[in-house]
């Protein structure tokens, strides 16, 4: 049997590949928080269409959802950098360009790209909410912000919740771009590793393997949430679907 | 207690409502009854602004309102006076029955938890679910969600309890409950206006009866004046038309 492919190895340096899982998840969850709660201000902005501000959120998700991710990135990493300069000549500060992490750039550029495209699911979904349910909100005197925050948002989320999975698990995957900032997550690390071993096509299903057991973690995560939201038909007994966690 | 001033309310050139004035007293029972599009609907919205009037003036308990001047705060204000139960129940599917009666308690009138629950238990109780408190919307049969509805609306413990046909969405025979639980409320004196297809139950519950035509008070007076010898001819043809329908009905 020649040694042409090292089986062994494909699992062995899995562990070494997992030491960089704690980055690749802070980026992905971290960008993903920051995407929902951009995106769910530019969904509120584009429905009560404030003038200026939605044509400056149209402007900024027509250019995200047009250019690719790894553009962005690029972007990032070398744009910040500029517009520090900038900001430095011109205010008169003192900000330390050379000082600024590499991950920043990481985060910025998936934060903005999931809010970009999580504004208009999360829009879909505010805007599929019983318009009856938000005036009864609303004849007991509840404000604008109350109704959005106790009745649509809560309604929206289960409407939303399959769309931000699916983001989820393309934002998960996509954080294997990060190394383009020189940000170290486990893409990252594979490579290097690979570059010892000259082992390529080993570390690549390593890691293939890895991302594909995440996936179907997030996956049955969405699934169990979802079960858990649905209220039930059965009348006779009630769920009492709230748990102390949620 | 309840003055409307001049009420005007029309939507792409079409005039829904034309200068209403009506003058409620408290205890009353007003019911507004009028053909399909005649504004009942809309000039009910209008009492807790759900419809925005362009001109007019709205009184509740000393609280003055001008439309022309809407401001949101002073629409937030002015809403906590009146409560509404609406055609379609429209309760908080997200929420149970006894969260949906807390809802207001809670985040309106900033109750703490426990009052807010033994207040919405005990209206749950006063329209008959006390075994449904757990029990989320669709759970519920039409006829439950509606008295769901009414007790959300009662334990705001409003000045004006506006209801917008809360029959019309369901089946026969869950109709009685829910006219029985209204009934029980107008016991109680809050002053209530209410716009119903179910004219033996607006004869048997109301003390004054509206009738609304083309977005104008044509007719007001007790049920008994209004149904049994009306002034108007357009009152007339409304009632026989209604009573040969119901005969209809009991033909087939």
């Amino acid at each position: 049997m020649p040694n042409i492919i090292d089986f062994g190895l494909i699992f062995t340096q899995i562990p070494t590949l997992l030491a960089y899982l704690p980055v690749t998840l802070f980026i992905t969850i971290f960008s993903m928080l920051l995407g929902v709660i951009l995106g769910l201000m530019i969904a509120i902005i584009k429905m009560n269409k404030i003038p200026v501000l939605t044509q400056i959120a149209a402007l900024f998700v027509s250019f995200i959802r047009g250019t690719p991710l790894l553009v962005q990135l690029y972007l990032s990493f070398y744009g910040l950098p500029i517009l520090l300069r900038y900001i430095n000549y011109f205010f008169a500060t003192d900000f330390n360009i050379n000082g600024l992490p590499a991950m920043l750039f990481v985060l910025i550029a998936f934060s903005f790209n999931e809010a970009a495209y999580n504004s208009e699911t999360i829009r879909a979904a505010l805007q599929s909410v019983n318009k009856g349910q938000i005036e009864a909100a609303q004849s007991l005197g509840m404000t604008y912000s109350q109704v959005l925050r106790r009745i649509v948002i809560p309604e929206a989320f289960i409407v939303v919740l399959p769309n931000l999975g699916n983001t989820l698990i393309g934002l998960l995957k996509g954080t294997s771009l990060a190394f383009v900032c020189s940000v170290t997550e486990m893409t990252g690390r594979g490579k290097t590793l690979a570059g010892h071993s000259y082992r390529y096509f080993e570390v690549y299903i390593s890691l293939a393997l890895i991302y594909w057991a995440l996936t179907i973690l997030i996956e049955l995560l969405v699934k169990y949430l979802e079960k858990r939201l649905t209220i039930s038909d059965d009348k006779n007994t009630p769920s009492y679907r709230r748990g102390k966690w949620l | 207690m309840i003055h409307i001033n001049d009420l005007t309310l029309s939507f792409h050139g079409n005039c829904i409502l034309d200068k209403i004035n009506i003058d409620v007293k408290p205890h009353e029972i007003v019911a507004i009854i009028g053909a399909s599009g005649a504004g009942k609907s809309t000039l009910l919205r209008c009492l807790n602004l759900l419809e925005k009037p362009q001109v007019g003036n709205i009184t509740i308990d000393n609280m003055s309102f001008d439309v022309s001047k809407a401001k949101r705060d002073h629409i937030v204000k002015f809403r906590q006076q009146t409560a509404m139960v609406f055609q379609q129940f429209n309760l908080f599917t997200q929420k149970n029955a006894l969260e949906n009666v807390m809802e207001g308690l809670l985040i309106v009138k900033k109750y703490s938890r426990e009052k807010a629950e033994r207040i919405a238990y005990q209206k749950l109780v006063e329209v008959g679910l006390v075994d449904r408190v757990n029990h989320y919307p669709k759970q519920l049969s039409g006829g439950q969600q509606q008295r769901v509805a009414i007790a959300r609306a009662l334990a705001m413990n409003p000045k004006v309890l506006l209801l917008d046909e809360p029959t019309s969405a369901l089946d026969p025979e869950l109709v009685g409950e829910v006219l029985a639980t209204i009934k029980m409320a107008a016991k109680s004196g809050i002053t209530m206006i209410l716009v119903s297809h179910e004219m033996s139950f607006v004869h048997d519950i109301a003390t004054r009866v509206l009738f609304l035509d083309k977005g104008q008070i044509i007719e007001d007076g007790p049920p008994s004046k209004v149904f049994l010898n009306p002034v108007q001819q357009r009152t007339r043809d409304f009632l026989s038309r209604y009573y040969s329908a119901m005969q209809m009905d009991y033909e087939i």
